[in-house]
Protein backbone atom coordinates (compact mmCIF):
# COMPACT_ATOMS: atom_id res chain seq x y z
CA UNK A 1 0.00 0.00 0.00
CA UNK A 2 1.34 3.55 -0.76
CA UNK A 3 0.92 6.65 1.27
CA UNK A 4 1.57 9.03 -1.50
CA UNK A 5 -2.15 7.86 -1.61
CA UNK A 6 -3.51 11.06 0.10
CA UNK A 7 -6.75 8.89 1.16
CA UNK A 8 -4.60 6.02 2.40
CA UNK A 9 -2.26 8.29 4.44
CA UNK A 10 -4.68 9.85 6.20
CA UNK A 11 -6.27 6.69 7.34
CA UNK A 12 -2.87 5.09 8.71
CA UNK A 13 -2.33 8.53 10.44
CA UNK A 14 -5.85 9.38 11.79
CA UNK A 15 -5.32 12.78 10.17
CA UNK A 16 -8.80 14.67 8.78
CA UNK A 17 -9.43 14.73 5.26
CA UNK A 18 -8.82 18.54 4.68
CA UNK A 19 -8.16 18.27 0.63
CA UNK A 20 -11.17 16.83 -0.23
CA UNK A 21 -15.08 17.67 -0.29
CA UNK A 22 -15.77 14.73 2.40
CA UNK A 23 -20.15 14.92 2.32
CA UNK A 24 -21.63 12.09 4.37
CA UNK A 25 -25.30 11.24 2.85
CA UNK A 26 -26.42 8.88 5.21
CA UNK A 27 -26.61 10.26 8.84
CA UNK A 28 -29.11 10.43 11.57
CA UNK A 29 -29.90 12.67 14.86
CA UNK A 30 -31.58 12.10 17.78
CA UNK A 31 -32.67 8.35 19.54
CA UNK A 32 -32.99 5.47 18.35
CA UNK A 33 -35.06 2.67 19.21
CA UNK A 34 -33.88 -0.88 20.79
CA UNK A 35 -30.35 0.79 19.79
CA UNK A 36 -29.12 3.45 22.86
CA UNK A 37 -26.97 5.82 21.19
CA UNK A 38 -23.92 6.87 23.03
CA UNK A 39 -23.87 10.87 22.65
CA UNK A 40 -26.48 12.24 20.85
CA UNK A 41 -25.23 16.20 21.00
CA UNK A 42 -24.70 17.87 17.87
CA UNK A 43 -21.69 19.30 19.19
CA UNK A 44 -20.03 15.59 19.40
CA UNK A 45 -21.30 15.17 16.13
CA UNK A 46 -19.59 18.25 14.98
CA UNK A 47 -16.44 17.35 16.88
CA UNK A 48 -16.27 13.33 14.91
CA UNK A 49 -17.09 15.26 11.31
CA UNK A 50 -14.03 17.72 12.21
CA UNK A 51 -11.93 14.81 13.96
CA UNK A 52 -12.38 12.84 10.43
CA UNK A 53 -12.68 15.53 7.81
CA UNK A 54 -16.43 15.41 7.03
CA UNK A 55 -17.40 19.05 5.26
CA UNK A 56 -21.57 18.10 5.96
CA UNK A 57 -23.66 15.40 6.97
CA UNK A 58 -27.45 15.09 5.39
CA UNK A 59 -29.10 13.40 8.55
CA UNK A 60 -32.88 12.56 9.47
CA UNK A 61 -33.90 12.00 13.12
CA UNK A 62 -34.77 8.54 13.74
CA UNK A 63 -38.00 9.64 15.63
CA UNK A 64 -39.46 10.46 12.60
CA UNK A 65 -38.12 7.92 11.01
CA UNK A 66 -39.94 5.72 13.17
CA UNK A 67 -43.34 7.43 13.18
CA UNK A 68 -42.39 10.51 15.03
CA UNK A 69 -42.30 12.66 12.70
CA UNK A 70 -43.51 16.27 13.82
CA UNK A 71 -40.89 15.41 16.64
CA UNK A 72 -38.04 13.97 14.91
CA UNK A 73 -38.44 17.31 11.89
CA UNK A 74 -38.34 19.68 14.19
CA UNK A 75 -35.48 17.99 15.68
CA UNK A 76 -33.64 18.27 12.30
CA UNK A 77 -35.15 22.01 11.52
CA UNK A 78 -33.29 22.51 14.81
CA UNK A 79 -29.86 21.06 13.91
CA UNK A 80 -29.59 22.82 10.42
CA UNK A 81 -30.47 26.25 12.10
CA UNK A 82 -27.91 25.63 14.76
CA UNK A 83 -25.38 24.41 12.39
CA UNK A 84 -26.16 25.87 8.93
CA UNK A 85 -22.65 24.88 7.28
CA UNK A 86 -22.65 21.09 8.52
CA UNK A 87 -25.79 19.58 9.22
CA UNK A 88 -28.17 19.93 5.92
CA UNK A 89 -31.64 17.97 6.86
CA UNK A 90 -33.43 14.82 5.53
CA UNK A 91 -37.27 15.25 6.51
CA UNK A 92 -39.18 11.78 6.62
CA UNK A 93 -43.02 11.31 7.07
CA UNK A 94 -44.89 8.62 8.70
CA UNK A 95 -47.00 7.89 5.48
CA UNK A 96 -49.49 5.28 7.47
CA UNK A 97 -51.03 8.79 8.65
CA UNK A 98 -52.29 10.09 5.39
CA UNK A 99 -53.83 13.50 6.54
CA UNK A 100 -50.90 14.89 7.99
CA UNK A 101 -48.01 13.99 5.32
CA UNK A 102 -48.66 16.71 2.72
CA UNK A 103 -48.90 19.40 5.48
CA UNK A 104 -45.80 17.95 7.43
CA UNK A 105 -43.80 18.13 4.47
CA UNK A 106 -44.88 21.94 3.67
CA UNK A 107 -44.09 22.72 7.15
CA UNK A 108 -40.51 20.79 6.71
CA UNK A 109 -40.01 22.54 3.01
CA UNK A 110 -40.71 26.11 4.03
CA UNK A 111 -38.26 25.45 7.59
CA UNK A 112 -35.59 24.85 4.74
CA UNK A 113 -35.23 21.44 4.32
CA UNK A 114 -34.34 20.24 1.14
CA UNK A 115 -34.28 16.41 1.03
CA UNK A 116 -36.36 13.41 1.99
CA UNK A 117 -36.15 10.30 3.73
CA UNK A 118 -37.86 6.80 3.36
CA UNK A 119 -37.94 3.88 5.19
CA UNK A 120 -40.57 0.98 5.58
CA UNK A 121 -39.01 -1.90 6.77
CA UNK A 122 -36.86 -3.11 9.68
CA UNK A 123 -37.63 -2.40 13.46
CA UNK A 124 -40.53 -1.50 13.13
CA UNK A 125 -43.29 -2.94 10.49
CA UNK A 126 -43.76 0.21 8.01
CA UNK A 127 -45.89 0.60 4.63
CA UNK A 128 -44.39 -0.99 1.68
CA UNK A 129 -43.01 1.61 -0.81
CA UNK A 130 -45.87 1.10 -3.37
CA UNK A 131 -48.42 2.21 -1.41
CA UNK A 132 -50.39 4.68 -2.23
CA UNK A 133 -49.62 6.70 0.74
CA UNK A 134 -46.44 6.81 -0.63
CA UNK A 135 -47.60 8.68 -3.70
CA UNK A 136 -47.94 11.88 -1.65
CA UNK A 137 -44.44 12.09 -0.78
CA UNK A 138 -43.12 11.55 -4.56
CA UNK A 139 -45.38 13.85 -6.10
CA UNK A 140 -44.08 16.47 -3.19
CA UNK A 141 -40.49 15.24 -3.96
CA UNK A 142 -41.08 15.60 -8.00
CA UNK A 143 -42.53 18.80 -7.46
CA UNK A 144 -40.00 20.17 -6.02
CA UNK A 145 -36.91 18.74 -7.39
CA UNK A 146 -36.03 17.24 -4.03
CA UNK A 147 -33.80 14.38 -3.50
CA UNK A 148 -34.99 11.04 -1.41
CA UNK A 149 -32.45 8.71 0.12
CA UNK A 150 -34.49 5.08 0.70
CA UNK A 151 -34.03 2.37 3.35
CA UNK A 152 -33.73 -0.90 1.32
CA UNK A 153 -32.34 -3.74 1.78
CA UNK A 154 -31.02 -6.79 -0.02
CA UNK A 155 -33.25 -4.58 -2.95
CA UNK A 156 -36.37 -6.03 -1.92
CA UNK A 157 -37.76 -2.61 -2.07
CA UNK A 158 -36.17 -1.75 -5.69
CA UNK A 159 -39.49 -3.65 -7.37
CA UNK A 160 -41.89 -1.81 -4.83
CA UNK A 161 -40.23 1.47 -5.67
CA UNK A 162 -40.11 0.80 -9.58
CA UNK A 163 -42.99 2.24 -10.69
CA UNK A 164 -41.95 5.45 -8.61
CA UNK A 165 -38.44 5.56 -10.73
CA UNK A 166 -40.84 5.19 -13.77
CA UNK A 167 -43.14 7.89 -12.60
CA UNK A 168 -41.09 10.66 -10.63
CA UNK A 169 -37.87 11.43 -12.70
CA UNK A 170 -37.92 14.75 -11.25
CA UNK A 171 -36.23 13.34 -7.81
CA UNK A 172 -32.89 12.21 -7.28
CA UNK A 173 -32.87 8.36 -5.53
CA UNK A 174 -30.40 7.11 -3.25
CA UNK A 175 -30.64 3.44 -2.22
CA UNK A 176 -29.53 3.22 0.98
CA UNK A 177 -27.55 0.33 2.09
CA UNK A 178 -26.63 -1.04 -1.76
CA UNK A 179 -24.58 -4.29 -1.68
CA UNK A 180 -26.71 -5.73 1.61
CA UNK A 181 -27.47 -8.48 -1.03
CA UNK A 182 -28.68 -9.19 -4.81
CA UNK A 183 -26.31 -6.81 -5.75
CA UNK A 184 -27.37 -7.22 -9.54
CA UNK A 185 -30.49 -5.82 -8.74
CA UNK A 186 -29.00 -2.34 -7.33
CA UNK A 187 -26.77 -2.74 -10.47
CA UNK A 188 -29.69 -3.47 -13.16
CA UNK A 189 -31.32 -0.28 -11.68
CA UNK A 190 -28.88 2.07 -11.89
CA UNK A 191 -28.36 1.48 -15.42
CA UNK A 192 -31.73 1.79 -16.21
CA UNK A 193 -32.29 5.05 -14.40
CA UNK A 194 -30.02 7.86 -14.56
CA UNK A 195 -31.63 9.54 -11.29
CA UNK A 196 -31.05 6.58 -9.08
CA UNK A 197 -27.84 6.54 -7.07
CA UNK A 198 -26.65 4.10 -4.79
CA UNK A 199 -25.31 4.52 -1.02
CA UNK A 200 -23.48 1.46 -0.14
CA UNK A 201 -23.05 2.38 3.89
CA UNK A 202 -23.27 -1.63 5.63
CA UNK A 203 -21.71 -2.21 9.38
CA UNK A 204 -20.56 -5.53 7.53
CA UNK A 205 -18.09 -3.88 5.58
CA UNK A 206 -18.09 -6.66 3.20
CA UNK A 207 -14.58 -6.68 2.15
CA UNK A 208 -13.91 -5.76 -1.75
CA UNK A 209 -17.29 -4.17 -2.24
CA UNK A 210 -16.64 -0.86 -3.01
CA UNK A 211 -14.00 -2.13 -5.90
CA UNK A 212 -16.50 -4.44 -7.29
CA UNK A 213 -18.96 -1.55 -7.47
CA UNK A 214 -16.67 0.77 -8.81
CA UNK A 215 -15.97 -1.82 -11.27
CA UNK A 216 -19.45 -2.22 -12.41
CA UNK A 217 -21.74 0.64 -11.67
CA UNK A 218 -20.69 4.21 -13.09
CA UNK A 219 -18.86 5.95 -10.74
CA UNK A 220 -21.06 9.35 -10.50
CA UNK A 221 -24.17 6.77 -8.95
CA UNK A 222 -22.10 5.94 -5.90
CA UNK A 223 -22.38 7.99 -2.51
CA UNK A 224 -20.72 7.79 0.22
CA UNK A 225 -23.05 7.28 3.78
CA UNK A 226 -22.16 6.44 7.50
CA UNK A 227 -25.39 5.63 9.13
CA UNK A 228 -23.55 7.91 12.12
CA UNK A 229 -25.09 8.12 15.01
CA UNK A 230 -25.82 4.71 14.55
CA UNK A 231 -22.68 3.30 13.16
CA UNK A 232 -19.25 4.41 13.60
CA UNK A 233 -18.57 6.82 10.61
CA UNK A 234 -14.71 6.12 10.61
CA UNK A 235 -15.92 2.50 9.56
CA UNK A 236 -17.26 3.80 6.93
CA UNK A 237 -14.52 5.90 5.57
CA UNK A 238 -12.01 3.35 6.36
CA UNK A 239 -13.68 1.06 3.55
CA UNK A 240 -13.25 3.81 1.44
CA UNK A 241 -9.51 5.41 2.33
CA UNK A 242 -7.75 1.53 1.89
CA UNK A 243 -9.31 0.67 -1.15
CA UNK A 244 -7.97 -0.31 -3.93
CA UNK A 245 -9.56 2.56 -5.83
CA UNK A 246 -7.57 5.50 -7.55
CA UNK A 247 -7.58 8.55 -5.59
CA UNK A 248 -9.65 10.48 -8.18
CA UNK A 249 -12.73 7.26 -7.81
CA UNK A 250 -12.34 7.92 -3.94
CA UNK A 251 -12.79 11.56 -4.14
CA UNK A 252 -15.73 10.86 -5.82
CA UNK A 253 -17.65 8.63 -3.84
CA UNK A 254 -16.64 10.57 -0.67
CA UNK A 255 -18.09 13.79 -1.88
CA UNK A 256 -18.27 15.30 -5.34
CA UNK A 257 -21.33 12.33 -6.08
CA UNK A 258 -22.91 13.62 -3.19
CA UNK A 259 -22.98 17.47 -4.14
CA UNK A 260 -24.22 16.38 -7.27
CA UNK A 261 -27.37 14.36 -5.98
CA UNK A 262 -27.90 16.57 -2.81
CA UNK A 263 -27.03 19.92 -3.55
CA UNK A 264 -27.55 20.56 -7.22
CA UNK A 265 -29.89 22.90 -8.36
CA UNK A 266 -33.15 22.29 -9.64
CA UNK B 1 1.53 2.08 14.31
CA UNK B 2 2.28 -1.63 14.31
CA UNK B 3 -1.23 -3.94 14.25
CA UNK B 4 -1.73 -6.86 15.17
CA UNK B 5 -5.41 -8.77 14.07
CA UNK B 6 -6.78 -11.39 16.57
CA UNK B 7 -9.75 -12.31 14.77
CA UNK B 8 -8.27 -13.88 11.50
CA UNK B 9 -10.51 -16.79 10.12
CA UNK B 10 -8.89 -18.90 7.61
CA UNK B 11 -10.40 -21.91 4.96
CA UNK B 12 -12.05 -21.98 2.00
CA UNK B 13 -15.89 -22.26 2.76
CA UNK B 14 -17.83 -25.44 1.97
CA UNK B 15 -19.05 -23.16 -1.31
CA UNK B 16 -17.54 -20.29 -3.23
CA UNK B 17 -19.06 -17.19 -1.92
CA UNK B 18 -18.21 -15.46 -4.96
CA UNK B 19 -17.17 -12.45 -3.39
CA UNK B 20 -14.01 -13.12 -1.50
CA UNK B 21 -11.80 -16.03 -0.72
CA UNK B 22 -10.11 -17.26 2.44
CA UNK B 23 -6.75 -19.01 2.61
CA UNK B 24 -3.41 -18.33 4.08
CA UNK B 25 -1.94 -16.68 0.49
CA UNK B 26 -4.65 -14.17 0.66
CA UNK B 27 -4.85 -13.46 4.06
CA UNK B 28 -1.26 -12.92 3.94
CA UNK B 29 -1.58 -10.62 1.06
CA UNK B 30 -4.45 -8.65 2.79
CA UNK B 31 -1.88 -8.14 5.86
CA UNK B 32 1.09 -7.06 3.38
CA UNK B 33 -1.20 -4.39 1.44
CA UNK B 34 -2.62 -3.21 5.10
CA UNK B 35 0.91 -2.89 6.90
CA UNK B 36 -0.59 -5.65 9.77
CA UNK B 37 2.27 -7.16 11.05
CA UNK B 38 0.54 -10.65 12.81
CA UNK B 39 -2.57 -12.16 12.98
CA UNK B 40 -4.53 -14.61 15.56
CA UNK B 41 -5.65 -17.26 13.06
CA UNK B 42 -8.35 -19.63 13.28
CA UNK B 43 -9.68 -22.59 10.82
CA UNK B 44 -12.81 -22.86 9.13
CA UNK B 45 -12.31 -26.64 8.76
CA UNK B 46 -12.66 -26.86 12.62
CA UNK B 47 -16.01 -25.91 12.35
CA UNK B 48 -16.66 -27.37 9.28
CA UNK B 49 -14.94 -30.77 9.65
CA UNK B 50 -14.69 -30.60 13.72
CA UNK B 51 -11.99 -29.98 15.76
CA UNK B 52 -9.43 -32.50 15.19
CA UNK B 53 -9.09 -32.01 11.61
CA UNK B 54 -9.23 -28.19 11.81
CA UNK B 55 -6.69 -28.10 13.94
CA UNK B 56 -4.37 -30.17 12.56
CA UNK B 57 -5.04 -28.10 9.38
CA UNK B 58 -4.62 -25.49 11.24
CA UNK B 59 -0.98 -26.64 12.32
CA UNK B 60 -0.06 -27.21 8.73
CA UNK B 61 -0.84 -23.88 6.81
CA UNK B 62 0.36 -22.01 9.91
CA UNK B 63 4.15 -24.15 10.37
CA UNK B 64 7.10 -21.66 9.62
CA UNK B 65 4.47 -18.73 8.89
CA UNK B 66 5.62 -16.26 11.25
CA UNK B 67 3.28 -13.49 10.97
CA UNK B 68 0.41 -16.28 11.19
CA UNK B 69 -0.14 -17.12 15.26
CA UNK B 70 -2.30 -20.26 15.46
CA UNK B 71 -5.40 -20.48 17.27
CA UNK B 72 -6.67 -23.96 18.57
CA UNK B 73 -10.59 -24.90 18.55
CA UNK B 74 -10.75 -26.63 22.02
CA UNK B 75 -13.84 -28.54 23.26
CA UNK B 76 -14.17 -29.60 26.85
CA UNK B 77 -13.82 -33.17 27.02
CA UNK B 78 -10.05 -32.86 25.47
CA UNK B 79 -8.92 -35.32 22.75
CA UNK B 80 -7.44 -38.67 22.27
CA UNK B 81 -5.78 -40.34 23.45
CA UNK B 82 -6.96 -39.53 27.42
CA UNK B 83 -9.84 -37.51 26.44
CA UNK B 84 -8.64 -34.74 28.93
CA UNK B 85 -8.93 -30.98 28.18
CA UNK B 86 -5.44 -29.98 30.42
CA UNK B 87 -3.57 -32.64 27.74
CA UNK B 88 -5.39 -30.82 24.93
CA UNK B 89 -4.15 -27.15 26.57
CA UNK B 90 -0.58 -29.05 27.21
CA UNK B 91 -0.57 -29.99 23.24
CA UNK B 92 -1.65 -26.79 22.17
CA UNK B 93 0.91 -25.19 23.75
CA UNK B 94 3.61 -27.62 22.50
CA UNK B 95 2.33 -27.20 19.29
CA UNK B 96 3.10 -23.51 19.57
CA UNK B 97 -0.28 -21.99 19.51
CA UNK B 98 -0.93 -19.54 22.55
CA UNK B 99 -4.67 -18.95 22.77
CA UNK B 100 -7.47 -21.10 22.07
CA UNK B 101 -11.15 -20.83 20.80
CA UNK B 102 -14.41 -22.97 20.77
CA UNK B 103 -17.62 -22.79 19.93
CA UNK B 104 -20.60 -24.93 22.17
CA UNK B 105 -23.60 -25.24 19.52
CA UNK B 106 -20.81 -26.94 16.53
CA UNK B 107 -19.70 -29.12 18.99
CA UNK B 108 -22.67 -30.11 21.10
CA UNK B 109 -21.64 -29.09 24.49
CA UNK B 110 -22.88 -26.55 27.37
CA UNK B 111 -20.65 -23.52 27.90
CA UNK B 112 -21.31 -23.74 31.35
CA UNK B 113 -18.82 -24.76 34.02
CA UNK B 114 -20.78 -27.78 35.02
CA UNK B 115 -19.69 -29.33 31.25
CA UNK B 116 -16.95 -27.16 30.48
CA UNK B 117 -15.34 -26.24 33.86
CA UNK B 118 -12.64 -28.33 33.33
CA UNK B 119 -11.27 -26.77 30.01
CA UNK B 120 -11.59 -23.04 31.93
CA UNK B 121 -9.54 -24.78 34.64
CA UNK B 122 -6.84 -26.09 32.30
CA UNK B 123 -6.82 -22.52 30.25
CA UNK B 124 -7.00 -20.48 33.25
CA UNK B 125 -3.96 -22.15 34.59
CA UNK B 126 -1.71 -21.20 32.10
CA UNK B 127 -3.03 -17.66 31.38
CA UNK B 128 -4.05 -18.82 27.87
CA UNK B 129 -6.60 -16.46 26.08
CA UNK B 130 -10.20 -18.28 25.23
CA UNK B 131 -12.01 -16.47 22.04
CA UNK B 132 -15.65 -16.96 22.02
CA UNK B 133 -18.17 -15.54 19.63
CA UNK B 134 -20.62 -12.99 21.17
CA UNK B 135 -23.56 -14.05 18.40
CA UNK B 136 -22.85 -17.91 19.74
CA UNK B 137 -23.20 -17.78 23.81
CA UNK B 138 -25.92 -16.31 25.81
CA UNK B 139 -25.12 -13.60 28.01
CA UNK B 140 -26.33 -15.38 31.05
CA UNK B 141 -23.79 -18.22 30.41
CA UNK B 142 -20.84 -16.16 29.99
CA UNK B 143 -21.43 -14.09 33.38
CA UNK B 144 -22.00 -17.91 34.80
CA UNK B 145 -18.41 -18.77 33.59
CA UNK B 146 -16.74 -15.17 34.19
CA UNK B 147 -17.83 -15.43 37.81
CA UNK B 148 -16.88 -18.80 38.63
CA UNK B 149 -13.16 -18.75 36.52
CA UNK B 150 -12.17 -15.26 37.30
CA UNK B 151 -9.00 -15.80 36.12
CA UNK B 152 -9.85 -16.64 32.76
CA UNK B 153 -8.87 -14.19 29.80
CA UNK B 154 -12.16 -14.57 27.40
CA UNK B 155 -11.59 -12.20 24.40
CA UNK B 156 -15.51 -12.18 22.53
CA UNK B 157 -15.40 -11.56 18.68
CA UNK B 158 -18.01 -9.71 16.49
CA UNK B 159 -19.16 -7.47 19.64
CA UNK B 160 -22.15 -5.90 18.10
CA UNK B 161 -23.30 -2.65 17.35
CA UNK B 162 -25.77 -2.07 19.74
CA UNK B 163 -24.79 1.58 20.78
CA UNK B 164 -24.65 1.43 25.10
CA UNK B 165 -25.31 -2.41 24.77
CA UNK B 166 -26.64 -3.31 27.53
CA UNK B 167 -25.51 -6.77 28.12
CA UNK B 168 -22.53 -6.18 27.01
CA UNK B 169 -21.67 -2.88 29.71
CA UNK B 170 -22.80 -5.20 32.60
CA UNK B 171 -20.50 -8.01 31.70
CA UNK B 172 -17.56 -5.24 31.08
CA UNK B 173 -18.66 -3.83 34.69
CA UNK B 174 -18.40 -7.28 36.53
CA UNK B 175 -15.63 -8.96 34.70
CA UNK B 176 -12.16 -6.83 34.29
CA UNK B 177 -11.03 -10.20 32.57
CA UNK B 178 -13.74 -9.84 29.68
CA UNK B 179 -11.97 -8.79 26.02
CA UNK B 180 -13.04 -7.61 23.22
CA UNK B 181 -12.26 -7.96 19.60
CA UNK B 182 -12.87 -4.31 17.86
CA UNK B 183 -12.98 -5.09 14.40
CA UNK B 184 -15.99 -3.62 11.88
CA UNK B 185 -18.99 -5.20 13.84
CA UNK B 186 -18.63 -3.24 17.15
CA UNK B 187 -19.36 -0.08 14.72
CA UNK B 188 -20.83 2.21 17.51
CA UNK B 189 -20.41 6.05 17.10
CA UNK B 190 -18.17 7.08 20.13
CA UNK B 191 -18.35 3.42 21.06
CA UNK B 192 -14.45 2.74 21.64
CA UNK B 193 -14.13 6.53 23.34
CA UNK B 194 -16.67 5.11 25.68
CA UNK B 195 -15.37 1.84 26.13
CA UNK B 196 -11.96 3.56 26.93
CA UNK B 197 -13.42 6.35 29.49
CA UNK B 198 -15.79 3.27 31.74
CA UNK B 199 -13.14 0.37 31.64
CA UNK B 200 -9.76 1.86 30.80
CA UNK B 201 -7.48 0.74 27.10
CA UNK B 202 -5.91 -2.27 28.16
CA UNK B 203 -9.45 -5.20 26.99
CA UNK B 204 -9.33 -3.95 23.32
CA UNK B 205 -8.33 -5.72 20.71
CA UNK B 206 -7.67 -4.92 17.31
CA UNK B 207 -9.54 -6.95 14.63
CA UNK B 208 -9.49 -7.14 10.51
CA UNK B 209 -12.54 -8.90 10.11
CA UNK B 210 -10.75 -11.47 7.72
CA UNK B 211 -12.16 -13.05 5.44
CA UNK B 212 -15.19 -10.93 4.98
CA UNK B 213 -15.04 -7.55 6.05
CA UNK B 214 -12.56 -4.56 4.65
CA UNK B 215 -9.50 -4.88 7.38
CA UNK B 216 -9.43 -1.21 6.60
CA UNK B 217 -12.20 -0.23 8.28
CA UNK B 218 -11.28 -1.45 12.07
CA UNK B 219 -7.75 0.50 11.51
CA UNK B 220 -9.83 3.76 10.38
CA UNK B 221 -12.06 3.32 13.45
CA UNK B 222 -8.25 3.04 15.58
CA UNK B 223 -6.80 5.63 14.19
CA UNK B 224 -9.65 8.04 14.64
CA UNK B 225 -10.78 7.78 17.88
CA UNK B 226 -10.46 10.32 20.54
CA UNK B 227 -8.21 8.73 22.83
CA UNK B 228 -5.01 8.80 24.07
CA UNK B 229 -2.27 7.49 21.52
CA UNK B 230 -0.84 4.75 24.67
CA UNK B 231 -4.60 3.47 24.21
CA UNK B 232 -4.68 3.35 20.30
CA UNK B 233 -1.00 1.38 20.69
CA UNK B 234 -2.40 -1.06 22.99
CA UNK B 235 -5.57 -1.55 20.92
CA UNK B 236 -3.89 -1.82 17.79
CA UNK B 237 -1.46 -4.64 19.30
CA UNK B 238 -0.22 -4.13 22.96
CA UNK B 239 -2.61 -5.74 24.79
CA UNK B 240 -2.77 -8.78 22.63
CA UNK B 241 1.01 -8.87 22.59
CA UNK B 242 0.50 -9.06 26.94
CA UNK B 243 -2.02 -11.27 26.65
CA UNK B 244 0.29 -13.73 24.73
CA UNK B 245 3.11 -12.83 26.66
CA UNK B 246 1.59 -14.04 29.95
CA UNK B 247 0.92 -17.28 28.76
CA UNK B 248 2.42 -19.76 30.93
CA UNK B 249 3.96 -22.61 28.64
Amino acid sequence: MTTADYFVHCGLTGQPLRRVLVIDAHAHIGHCVGIPILDTRLKTLISVMDRLGIDRVYASAFEAVFGLDRMGNDRVIAAVRQYPDRIRGYMALNPAYRTTVLPEMKRCFKAGLRAIKIWSYGMRPGLRYDHPNYDLIFRFAHDHRLPILAHTWAGQEIEQLRDAFERYNGIRWILAHAGSGDIEKYLRTVTVYPHVHLDPVLSSCPRGFLERLVARAPLHKIVWGTDQLLLNPAHQLGRVLFARLTPEQKRAILGTNAAGVLEAQP
Amino acid sequence: MKWIACDALIGKPRAPTGEWVSSRADLLSEMRRLGIRKAMVRHAAALDCGPCPGNLTLVKETRGQGPLLPVWFLTPDGTEPDFCPDSAVTAMLKSGARAAWTEPDAEGFSLLPWCSGALYEALQARRVPLFLDYLKIKADDLDRVLSDFPGLRLILLNAPRLGRNRLLYPLLRRHPQLHLCLNHTYSVFRGIEDLCRLFGSERWLFGMGYPSADGGAAMAAVMYADIPDAAREAIAHGTLERLLKEVKT
